[in-house]
């Protein structure tokens, strides 16, 4: 594979195999606008010299023709494959550009208002069509890598254009630039074909794509409508038009005072040439190395903000101290950021759109919407001249800061509709298994169906016992009776009376109405606790529990003790029976506890809790007992020198609790960095967060430990990364991508404590086993939720890049101070 | 109880032969060698029943433990060849529910393919 130089890589954005494309995007931008910058002084100085400022918004206004141009545009766009309508519209400015070129010298007294009118219309359409290519090649994460590099390209054609302009334009040879002009439109069309060709090598269709082919009925009114139709859109539609309006009040501004400066006068089209080289330079350096950096560092949300907020005190500067600086000032403001910074951000706010609609979509608000803005900011402007004092430069410029405050609101609201947005392009592909086998299956019901099936080997009492049971939580249905009723190979079986040694035949005891099986429930557990039954049982009782031989026995007595009264003298014997040597003994007893729920019996039950066969059916009995253990357990787990299984099931349990008494237990000891129980506590914590999200997890004891674990992510990735191969080197590698894999887990699930759970963990499946796209959006979702210096570290880790780039990187990182 | 591990299309396949019960274990469990493969990066576990006489409530716990930390990371966990006592079982208790059992292996592998 080839991999570009650090150079282009570092500071451009470029990865391995995207040069191509790159630079033909970069040339062909530099194509298109190097001749709008020859042709627009010429466009203001004309317009200014014939029919000066004070005609500005009739100028402005013709925008609106823009539209019936834009609805033109949206039939033939439908019609056509892209290449194809792209190449035309080339065409098309290459011969009116020339037409212009030969009426100039005519000196018709409207020529500079159509000519106003057709350049409004060249770089729409244009400039458009090649943000619409952009959005069809690259997807979000490559869009926001490069829109920086070959978005300079357009802005470094501009300079080009512009330079040449106020170099070579006289007074009165100005529109003689037009030819060439036209000439460098015409090249343009070559780096198209070559975007068109290497797509078409790359498997996407030159046919009018299936989004075109489902535009064919749907003509401008259809572009309308797909805004109208969508809240998002709307807001994009709405910040457009506020920052065209904004933008038409920044240009009449600054020409107003540029009109009557003298030393600008003498020759207007230089003037501007300049002006617009000057403004472009700035432009180029900002859009080249920084608005990348700009979006990445700050995010969408804060640079969004920068435009409207420059613009705001450039407008009040003006309202109170108008002046030549200031006017260049806002017009260069205005200008450079929306060529570079705020178009890059305004494009990305497309992206999460649907391919289709964002294509109606652009249609309408970029090259209509876009144009009609100056023609509501044109009206504006004429109204407030009829009103006493309206042509003031102070009143335009307070009234072009309120617009700028109801700019800046929209833009707030966007950006966090763009992240909403996002959350929707992420399927979340699994969700916590715990509450999905709560949800379907009656855990305990299965096992005791499993228990009277092996019962019945052992002895009828058992094995009536368990139907006691099933009938006792009423989950001896129908269903369940017929299958126990079925022949095994089994003898016959007593009843239920054979627990006070009366005999009746069958398999399953014939019941009758609901009334009868509950008077049965009542009458069983009275006859337990008559202290006649106590009295005779206890010598029993004794007996058995002090026999090691006789098993069944110990675990038929077990099993009743569950249903006696707690403060029964019987239960005593519970202590026994719950260290008993037999794990299929001592699991009836474990059983029992957690029915009586007493709790000198949980020290016992944390004891048995080490013993791997009788692991569950402990942590079963604990979760029984409920939250006010919560202490019992959290010392469990603070205690270094108990086994680590018993630790892991203590946090487990607390986990299952979801009370705040157990979290802060948990972030307790998260906080006194175990690392060995990190993974099960983090999951824990994970298990609480999905089904409470309201109660509280401290961010600064989260933040700690998920400072620690990305540490441990990046010293785990660079040992694997420098230790020399082995012998078992595929071993040792499953072993490492376990490792890394468990502690980016980790880190997922902090940070889902911090975050919004949901959308964290959407974002991590999505990354882990989703598509391309779907990656880019989990990661452009992580870019806009999480805050900067947590992005910083987590985005390294996550996103694509060569193995020796993330190792520097690594570095970098470990050798930086985290407590900041 | 035996418990035999193999591999193949990167699922990992348990063959257990006897009874699934808390009197039969050895020092590690069903779920703990489940655990194993699932911190080694593994996320396809099937476990093939063909020589499971029987289980009893450890059995169902194992079994249901080892599904959910496979499905908490994002893996599957699924059973073949049980037998039709057993899988009588399974179906008046719900556990079909939750946990998807094929007659053959073939088709349980070919299941995780198609996931």
């Amino acid at each position: 594979m080839n991999r570009p130089s650090p150079f282009l890589s570092k500071f451009l954005g470029i990865k391995p195999g995207e040069a191509g494309l790159a630079f033909s995007f970069f040339i062909y931008f530099f194509l298109i606008t190097a001749p709008f910058y020859i042709i627009k002084p010429i466009r203001d100085a004309s317009f200014l010299d014939e029919l000066g400022s004070r005609n500005l918004p009739y100028a402005y206004a013709t925008a609106f023709i823009v539209g019936l141009v834009v609805a033109l545009h949206s039939k033939i766009q439908a019609r056509l494959p892209r290449s194809a309508l792209i190449t035309g519209s080339l065409v098309f400015f290459v011969l009116t550009t020339l037409a212009f070129w030969l009426l100039f010298p005519l000196d018709w007294k409207w020529l500079p208002l159509a000519f106003w009118m057709w350049a409004n219309i060249f770089v729409v359409v244009l400039v458009t069509q090649f943000w619409i290519a952009v959005n069809d090649v690259f997807n979000p994460r490559e869009a926001k890598r490069l829109i920086g590099f070959f978005g300079s390209g357009g802005i470094l054609g501009g300079i080009v254009g512009a330079l040449s302009t106020g170099l070579l334009a006289g007074r009165e040879n100005a529109p003689k630039l037009l030819l060439p002009a036209a000439v460098i439109l015409a090249a343009s069309i070559l780096p198209v074909r070559a975007i068109f060709r290497r797509r078409e090598r790359g498997g996407a269709s030159e046919q009018p794509s299936r989004a075109a082919g489902t535009e064919e009925k749907a003509g401008f009114k259809a572009c309308f409508d797909t805004v109208r139709r969508d809240r998002y859109l709307r807001l994009l539609a709405a910040v457009v038009l506020v920052t065209g309006i904004v933008s038409t009040f920044a240009d009449f501004q600054s020409k107003n005072i540029i009109e009557h400066w003298p030393a600008a006068r003498m020759n207007l089209t230089s003037f501007f040439g300049f002006f617009n080289a000057g403004l472009l330079v700035f432009s180029f350096l900002l859009q080249l190395l920084m608005t990348s950096n700009i979006i990445e560092r700050y995010g969408l949300r804060l640079t969004l903000l920068l435009h409207p907020a420059l613009l705001l005190l450039c407008s009040l500067g003006i309202a109170f101290w108008p002046g030549i600086i200031l006017a260049v000032g806002i017009k260069g403001t205005d200008k450079s950021l929306s060529y570079s910074v705020n178009q890059s951000a305004r494009e990305l706010l497309y992206i999460p759109v649907r391919p289709d609609v964002k294509y109606r979509a652009k249609i309408f608000i970029d090259m209509f919407l876009n144009r009609f803005s100056r023609t509501f900011g044109a009206a504006v402007l004429l109204v407030l001249f009829l009103l006493p004092g309206g042509r003031s430069i102070t009143l335009v410029s307070l009234v072009a800061a309120a617009f700028i405050g109801g700019w800046i609101v929209l833009n707030q609201k966007a950006s966090g509709e763009y992240v909403n947005l996002l959350k929707t392009k992420l399927e979340s592909r699994w969700g916590r298994a715990e509450k999905l086998v709560a949800d379907r299956v009656d855990v305990e019901s299965a096992k005791l169906v499993f228990d009277a099936l092996d019962s019945r080997k052992r002895s009828p009492i058992l094995y009536a016992q368990h139907l006691f049971e099933l009938l006792a939580q009423n989950k001896l249905t129908p269903e369940v009776r017929t299958f126990l009723a079925t022949s095994m190979d089994e003898a016959r079986i007593t009843s239920l009376g054979g627990l006070f040694e009366s005999e009746s035949a069958g398999w399953v005891p014939e019941l009758g109405r609901p009334e009868e099986d509950d008077a049965l429930k009542t009458d069983v557990r009275e006859i337990l606790n008559l202290n006649v039954y106590q009295e005779a049982m206890k010598g029993y009782v004794d007996k058995v529990v002090s026999d090691p031989k006789d098993k069944v026995s110990r675990m038929e007595v077990a099993k009743s003790l569950g249903w006696m009264d707690s403060g029964s003298p019987l239960t005593r014997a519970l202590e026994d029976l719950l260290q008993d040597e037999s794990v299929e003994v001592a699991r009836y007893a474990i059983d029992s506890a957690a029915r009586l729920g007493r709790r000198e019996d949980v020290p016992l039950l944390l004891d048995r809790l080490r013993d791997p066969a009788l692991a569950e059916d402990v942590r079963s009995a604990l979760e029984r007992y409920g939250p006010r253990i919560s202490g019992a357990l959290a010392d469990a787990l603070a205690d270094p020198a108990e086994k680590l299984s018993v630790r892991e099931q203590a946090a487990s349990i607390l986990a299952a609790f979801g009370t705040q008494e157990a979290v802060d237990y948990l972030l307790g000891e998260l906080a006194r960095g175990s690392g060995e129980l990190t993974e099960e506590i983090v999951d824990g914590l994970d298990r609480v967060k999905a089904a409470k999200p309201d109660l509280a997890f401290p961010a600064d004891v989260v933040r700690e430990s998920l400072h620690r674990e990305m540490q441990s992510y990046l010293l785990a990735y660079l040992a694997g990364h420098s230790a020399p191969a082995s012998a078992d080197a595929r071993a040792e590698g499953t072993a490492h991508e376990g490792k890394l894999g468990s502690s980016l887990r980790n880190i997922f699930r902090l940070l889902g404590l911090l975050f919004p759970h949901d959308d964290i963990q959407r974002a991590h499946q999505n990354i882990l086993s989703g598509t391309q796209e779907s990656t880019a959006y989990a990661l452009e979702l992580l870019d806009n939720v999480l805050p900067r210096d947590l992005r910083e570290l987590l985005l390294p880790i996550v996103e694509d890049m060569p193995v020796e780039e993330r190792v520097r990187r690594f570095r970098a990182m470990l050798s930086m101070n985290w407590s900041e | 109880m035996n418990i035999h591990k193999r591999e193949q299309d990167s699922v990992v396949i348990f063959d257990i032969e006897g009874e699934i019960k808390r009197s039969d274990i050895t020092d590690v469990t069903l779920h703990q060698l489940v655990k194993e493969q699932l911190e080694a990066g593994k996320k396809h576990i099937l476990l093939n029943f063909q020589k499971v006489d029987f289980i009893d409530s450890f059995g169902v716990g194992e079994i249901l433990a080892s599904y959910i930390s496979t499905h908490n990371l994002g893996g599957r966990l699924k059973i073949a060849r049980i037998s039709k006592k057993l899988y009588l079982v399974f179906q008046i208790t719900m556990l079909t529910k939750v946990l998807e059992i094929f007659d053959e292996e073939e088709r349980a592998l070919d299941s995780f393919l198609k996931d």
